[in-house]
């Protein structure tokens, strides 16, 4: 299979768990290594020569947040920037800016992850995905361990949130409604292949197989009162 | 393992140099006789205006040969039985003391002239067995392998005690115990046991009317107490050469024993009774008397603190990085495990022994073994530690882009740090227990008095040791609990 995506654009990676989405994304980091074919990330093969500085061109996001337990969140925050060298001034300013972004209480920066509900964990993490601004972010099921109304408020702020950065955008559900709703390139996938690529207007006048028009049609609408 | 050898070897070189500017040093095993024959050496060559030292009640026979070849010690008691039979592996069971000599000027050791009594190893039972079951000679013994015996852990082990002895009168008792040597009489005493071996010279054989079984098939080789002393020293030091002369011949049994006696039974202190035998006045500065219960447990406190400190500190050194290596080698792991596991299976004797050549006696080897013991704690919970991470987490930090060592230092070590903190308490814990077996070799300790209680049999003095040990390790115990209740982090707290 071969897919691209374009500097700026946002794509949903939608599928079944086990069709490979998550995987498509660890491929990208380096965090595992193709058996065949090759990842190619602004015109260079991702390989560990290069893993490194493709990581911190990616925000990365995952389900359970991924927020280390033993830091508060402004400590997770600083990570990395005080590895880069960033002054603490300069690390302070960014997560102003960020908490803005993402709608946080600056009290809440303070907290410990396990003093965080899940959304405010999620809005942390993907504060800490952006923090030194790279052009790419990655998300894995980023909504997914949420309840339905927070759920819905994010993908809210969400779509904000892409249109304000301007940046590369993968998200990865398994929840079709809100792929559609949070990106307008669609891609299916199951057993690691590309079934269908387009948008759900695609999807639906012409689906690839029968499998698309199943997945289409697999999303429940609550009954009319 | 291999990162441990260049510190032994530092030790090593540190304490070879210690050894030319020592004065002379007679060495003792850890039982009343021969605690009391190294006094007699000690004051006899104080008699010849020598500068001497008892380093007292070292472990057993292979410690002292070990100490005296290593040039640790310059002449210690031994017995013409053991040599054969233990020592020197290539001379007939029964070589007279001309043939010894000879061999022993060979690796340079000499061998004096017999002290005049002979202390041989022989089975005794109670007088009221031996009259009930008409008991005189070791083969009466084959008829009854209903009789219990209770023989010392060396006996059992040694190629003259108990595998030569049983095969020369067909024994084959139903029940035999191994049991420390001092605990036998008390156990035949109570009786738990029926038979025991026990020494010619012991003074309870006469205190407690015991029947020695008469050697009838000629099995036990002679045990003829000598004294062996380096050359070198002899040579360099020519009033040792006369201290030893002086002793010839000069020991009956009957003094023997009742020096014993003196010791064990009216619990009167070495040196008072080896003065007494010399006709000399007693000794008034006896340690035990004039230096107060509270200094010397605190003196042995701080012995036994450096013993458990220094250990450590050097497993954590060594452990942590090793753990640390191997948590992200599987394959590598198994081997670093097996290595430190099979340290741990070490019986500490051997591994004292085994530490003398490089090491010496005193607090150095006693410092190496424990440090191997703590090896295994620290290294295994490192790795399960390091390895018990959430993938989740450990992808996180390697996806935000971090290098390995600001991955490890800033979230993985302190992710791991309970499970490791619990294996350096382990090992802190098991390292104040472990310790008191430095008495063996000479390197102080809680160990000390629990060695001479249980060699004298006085109760008070095994508490003066194990009550500390264990008032010791409860307080190690509940300090490390302290400590990682601190270091846990928020998160865990406030966790419900």
């Amino acid at each position: 299979m071969t897919l691209d995506f374009a500097a700026g654009s946002v794509t949903a990676l939608v599928g079944s768990s086990g069709s490979g989405k998550s995987t498509l994304l660890r491929l990208l980091l380096g965090l595992e290594w193709p058996d065949q074919g090759e990842i190619i990330f602004n015109n260079a093969v991702v390989g560990p020569h290069n893993a490194v500085a493709i990581r911190r061109a990616c925000g990365y996001v995952i389900q359970s947040g991924g927020l280390f337990p033993h830091l508060s969140a402004a400590a997770n925050l600083a990570l990395l920037p005080r590895y880069l060298g960033w002054t603490q001034a300069a690390i302070d300013a960014r997560i102003r800016e960020l908490a803005e972004l993402v709608n946080l209480d600056a009290p809440m920066l303070a907290r410990y992850p396990g003093e965080l509900s899940g959304g405010q964990r999620q809005r942390v993490a993907l504060m800490r995905a952006l923090i030194i601004d790279p052009p790419v972010l990655l998300l894995d099921e980023p909504l997914g361990a949420l309840d339905p109304i927070i759920r819905h408020q994010l993908q809210d702020e969400l779509l904000k949130i892409f249109s304000a950065i301007a940046k590369t955008v993968i998200v990865v559900t398994h929840d079709l409604a809100e792929a559609a709703f949070l990106a307008p390139r669609l891609v299916l996938m199951r057993s690691g292949r590309v079934i269908q690529d387009g948008t759900l207007q695609d999807f639906r006048k012409r689906p690839a197989d029968d499998f698309v028009s199943r997945f289409v049609a697999a999303q429940r609408v609550l009954p009319a009162a | 393992m291999l990162l441990a050898l260049p510190c032994l070897v530092v030790c090593n070189m540190a304490c070879a140099d210690s050894i030319s500017q020592r004065g002379l040093v007679v060495g003792s095993k850890n039982f009343t006789e021969s605690v009391v024959l190294a006094e007699i050496v000690r004051l006899e060559a104080e008699q010849q205006n020598l500068k001497i030292e008892h380093r007292r009640a070292l472990g057993g026979t292979a410690i002292l040969w070990q100490a005296l070849l290593q040039n640790q010690i310059d002449i210690y008691p031994e017995y013409t039985g053991t040599l054969t039979q233990e020592l020197l592996h290539d001379l007939p069971p029964r070589a007279d003391l001309e043939v010894l000599r000879q061999r022993l000027a060979t690796i340079g050791i000499g061998i004096s002239a017999p002290l005049g009594f002979e202390d041989g190893y022989a089975l005794a039972v109670s007088s009221e067995i031996g009259d009930r079951l008409k008991l005189a000679n070791l083969s009466d013994l084959r008829t009854h392998p209903e009789l219990r015996f209770g023989l010392s852990n060396e006996f059992i082990d040694r190629a003259d005690g108990w595998p030569g002895l049983r095969a020369a009168y067909e024994l084959a008792p139903n029940a035999l115990r191994g049991l420390d040597h001092d605990l036998a009489y008390r156990a035949l005493h109570d009786r738990a046991v029926d038979v025991i071996d026990v020494y010619t010279t012991d003074a309870e054989i006469a205190e407690d009317h015991l029947r020695v079984l008469n050697d009838d098939r000629g099995y036990f080789p002679r045990y003829d107490a000598v004294l062996l002393y380096r050359l070198d020293s002899a040579a360099r030091e020519p009033a040792l050469a006369a201290t030893i002369r002086q002793l010839s011949q000069r020991i009956s049994v009957e003094d023997m024993r009742n020096m014993n006696a003196e010791v064990k039974l009216q619990h009167r202190d070495e040196s008072a009774v080896a003065a007494e035998f010399l006709g000399q006045a007693a000794p008034v500065e006896s340690h035990a008397k004039i230096v107060s219960l509270m200094l010397r447990i605190g003196q042995r406190t701080l012995e036994h603190l450096n013993l458990v400190g220094i250990s450590l500190g050097l497993a954590l050194l060594i452990g942590l990085p090793l753990g640390i290596f191997a948590a992200g080698r599987p394959a590598m792991s198994q081997w670093i495990l097996a290595l430190t596991s099979i340290l741990q299976t070490v019986p500490s004797l051997a591994m004292l022994v085994f530490l003398i050549p490089f090491l010496g006696i005193g607090a150095k080897p006693a410092i190496a073994a424990l440090f191997f013991y703590s090896l295994l704690p620290i290294v295994r919970n490192t790795i399960a530690g390091l390895t018990g991470i959430d993938a989740n987490l450990r992808d996180s930090a390697r996806a935000l882009g971090l290098p390995a060592q600001v991955r490890l230092l800033r979230i993985e070590l302190p992710l791991a740090q309970a499970t490791i903190f619990a294996g350096i308490s382990t090992a802190a814990v098991i390292n104040v227990g472990t310790a008191t077996l430095g008495a063996l070799i000479g390197a102080g300790g809680y160990g000390q008095p629990i060695l001479t209680g249980v060699r004298l049999g006085n109760i008070e003095l095994i508490l003066e040791g194990a009550i500390p040990a264990a008032v010791l390790a409860l307080l190690v115990q509940a300090g490390f609990t302290q400590i990682s209740a601190l270091l846990v982090p928020r998160h865990q707290r406030s966790a419900r």
